[in-house]
């Protein structure tokens, strides 16, 4: 076991300071906030590529969910995380 | 403004200011649906479900329109209305919602030659099987007795007709094709019986993807079947050429094929159009 120690608060920093994430449908809604009021229709082939890039998105996610739920234990050899020792 | 929708506004500005709420609003704007169905789906949820689920996967420009719909307050009806014209739009026949939960929906063009009803309704197709021999008798009751052999006769027409590079000896070879059930198109080849008794295609990408394509392909021989049609219903010297072709086959079937000699077809004169 090496010297490196990682607290759970060091993790989270780790994965907040990730890039925030881009999706034309976000941009989409940051221009034209009032989107969501359906006031403001917007051009039909701009939100079917915002839909398909979010739906693409969102079942990436699931898919990510359930393989975390169903990870096996990872024996950290390197890498010393005190909330999580044994 | 009222300061209700003053308020609801001002809600919908903030939600863009902070990274996660905004990319927590484009998922709830633009993909409602996504934690909605199960990955075990077994096509006994609502219809309106089925088609979410289907479009979200398959169609996102009709879901996209779907969602955009069901905001507005559309009802079922209309749902069903938009969601059957859409899906139909791609290439799959969908009249009803309440079907979607069946499967990919499909239609057969495949027809029974034993079956006295078909004449009925396709009487103009007695003179184009007549050179096969088939003659319909008011002894026929319910059912008609076709040998084996006509069938024969009628898939190795059709197979030589689709050897020639003449649009409309192909276009009739379809037509033979289709009559006798040998275009290798399920939809083409198969009854609706026949159809029913094999489980239908699921709603998943490639069930899809394969679907539009059969169906694409069973329109464009049945296209092809009908000009064959008609081309020997106006041509007379082709339909005398494709009996001269017939008789060539039976022959051959009873004396040249002990001698090993090849079977000859001649096709040049029905293109031609000289005798």
């Amino acid at each position: 076991m090496s010297d490196t120690t990682l607290t759970l608060e060091d993790l989270r920093g780790c994965l907040a300071s990730a890039a925030p994430l881009e999706l034309q449908g976000m941009r989409l809604l940051k221009e034209r906030p009032h989107l969501m009021t359906a006031t403001h229709p917007i051009l039909r082939q701009q939100v079917v590529k915002a839909v398909t890039e979010i739906v693409a998105y969102t079942e990436r996610c699931r898919v990510a969910a359930r393989q975390l739920a169903n990870l096996s234990p990872i024996p950290l050899l390197t890498i010393s995380l005190l909330e999580f020792g044994l | 403004m009222n300061a209700v929708l003053d308020a609801y506004h001002g809600l919908a500005y903030a939600l863009t200011t902070d990274p996660l709420l905004l990319l927590a609003s484009a998922v709830a704007t633009f993909d409602p649906f996504w934690s909605a169905f199960d990955d075990d789906c077994d096509g006994e949820e609502p219809p309106l479900d089925i088609a979410l689920r289907v479009t979200r996967s398959a169609f996102p420009d009709i879901y996209a329109e779907a969602v955009e719909h069901l905001r507005a307050g559309a009802v079922y009806a209309d749902m069903d209305k938009l969601l059957c014209k859409a899906i139909s739009t791609k290439g799959i026949p969908l009249d009803d919602l309440d079907m979607i939960g069946w499967g990919v929906p499909m239609t057969a063009y495949g027809l029974d030659l034993e079956d006295p009803e078909f004449y009925a309704v396709h009487e103009d197709l007695l003179p184009v099987l007549a050179p096969f021999g088939l003659h319909l008798s008011e002894t026929d009751g319910y059912r008609i007795d076709i040998p084996e052999a006509m069938y024969a006769a009628g898939r190795a027409i059709a197979n030589r007709l689709h050897e020639q590079t003449d649009p409309v000896l192909r276009q009739v070879g379809w037509l033979y094709g289709w009559l006798f059930s040998c275009t290798g198109n399920s939809l083409v080849d198969y009854t609706d019986e026949t159809l029913s008794e094999i489980p239908p295609l699921s709603w998943s990408k490639d069930d899809i993807a394969f679907a539009i394509e059969v169906i694409e392909e069973a329109e464009g021989i049945m296209s092809d079947v009908q000009a064959g049609l008609v081309a020997l219903q106006t041509r007379p010297e082709l339909l005398m050429v494709l009996e001269r072709n017939i008789d060539k086959l039976n022959q051959y079937d009873k004396q040249g094929k002990r001698h090993g000699q090849p079977l000859v077809l001649e096709w040049t004169s029905a293109i031609s159009g000289a005798d």
